[in-house]
């Protein structure tokens, strides 16, 4: 075994990184060669001087000192575009995932609008409109088919990345709002 | 580290009593970075102070999952190695792998000079000796326990690069206390050898010896 490779060995023993049997291999070189002896001598002189040599002690008054100065500092603060992008991802996402529910559901849903606006009086739902609005996601639908399916995939693929980032956003959101209020 | 997770949140919610917890609790090891980083207590207590001053500013993007003693030692490891730069004149970084010796030599006062034993005394001018990135990594591992993966996270280093710098830094503490030693022995002792080791360092026989009878 070479000394300069025994020599990191040292170092890392010292700090509990090599194995039993690694150090076997070190031990019998150890007694072969006086300089890497002397050299793990030195190690362990320097390791015990650390551990005879306590922490450095603040001043008394350090910890009164410094709180005067917190006080006199204003709160820390949220970045506001931390805020702002927050709640821009907050809304969009929000947008996103209420619009696909509705093209889920529409065939249900339209109806069930139209007779709630009936029975609230509501005189604006003419059939035609009924009809225009009930065949809207299938003009959808015959659109998102004419395109080429790599951009279909492409839109797929980043809905679901905003829709994640929604997630994530919303949650850490959440946990700020555990976390201040506790 | 839950009672530390609530104390940042109420402080960050302005609640001072919580945020003088944390100080609390990192008072001791962050002035103790300071104080073997810059080598004397003034100094280590501007930026003690300082460290906790940065670290109440920006409370608010401190990592939940990230340690707090890692995240406040991060900050002290920075604004000390920033102070010596500017002693230096900015020739210091962080990664500076360069062996410099040079550095200025700890001012000790007086009265403090009197408080430390003379192993304190010792290992402090053997630490002044080492490259700033070694000295902040051998105090981060001797005096806070802190693991090499942790050092690397609170110094913005790569685990290999800790683990050389500790190698290193024992090398140089090595021959570095061994001198020190051979000058303050007693005048009955031989002459310290001139020839040194191709191993690389010094060895003074008496300092050897005494280790190894202890």
């Amino acid at each position: 075994m070479q000394c300069e490779r025994v020599s990191e060995l040292m170092s890392l023993h010292l700090d509990g990184r090599v194995s039993d049997e690694e150090w076997q291999h070190v031990d019998s070189h150890l007694v072969s060669c006086p300089a890497c002896s002397a050299r793990w001598a030195a190690f362990n002189r320097v390791a015990s001087l650390f551990e005879a040599v306590p922490m450095a002690q603040p001043p008394v008054d350090f910890s009164a000192r410094l709180m005067n100065r917190v006080a006199d500092r204003r709160q820390p603060v949220i970045s506001p575009w931390r805020v702002i992008t927050g709640w821009l991802v907050l809304v969009i996402g929000g947008l996103a995932l209420t619009l696909l529910g509705l093209a889920l559901t529409w065939d249900q849903v339209w109806p069930w609008l139209v007779d709630l606006g009936g029975d609230l009086g509501v005189p604006a739902m003419s059939s035609r409109a009924a009809e225009l609005v009930m065949n809207l996601p299938e003009i959808g639908a015959a659109v998102l088919l004419a395109l080429p399916l790599p951009i279909i995939l492409g839109y797929v693929l980043v809905t679901l990345a905003l829709a994640t980032a929604w997630v994530y956003a919303l949650g850490r959101l959440h946990f700020r709002g555990i976390e201040q209020a506790s | 580290m839950d009672q530390e997770r609530v104390w940042v949140a109420r402080a960050i919610a302005g609640d001072h009593a919580a945020f003088a917890n944390l100080v609390a609790a990192y008072q001791g090891p962050v002035f103790n970075l300071a104080y073997r980083m810059l080598g004397n207590g003034g100094d280590a207590e501007d930026a003690a102070q300082e460290t906790f001053l940065r670290a109440y500013d920006r409370l608010a993007s401190y990592e939940p999952d990230r340690k707090f003693s890692s995240w406040i030692l991060s900050i002290a490891s920075h604004y000390c190695i920033d102070q010596l730069r500017r002693r230096r004149g900015g020739m210091e970084s962080l990664d500076d792998e360069l062996g410099e010796r040079d550095l200025p030599a700890a001012e000790v006062e007086p009265e403090e000079a009197a408080l430390v034993t003379e192993q304190e005394h010792t290992l402090q001018h053997a630490l002044n000796q080492l490259p700033p990135a070694y000295r902040l990594a051998v105090i981060l591992r001797y005096w806070n326990d802190l693991s090499y993966e942790e050092i690397a996270d609170a110094t913005g280093s790569s685990v290999s690069a800790i683990k050389s710098r500790l190698h290193r830094a024992r090398l140089m503490l090595a021959e570095s206390i061994g001198e020190t030693e051979a000058h303050s022995a007693p005048i009955a002792q031989p002459p310290a050898r001139t020839d040194r080791q191709a191993v690389g360092f010094a060895q003074k026989g008496p300092i050897i010896h005494a280790v190894r009878a202890s």
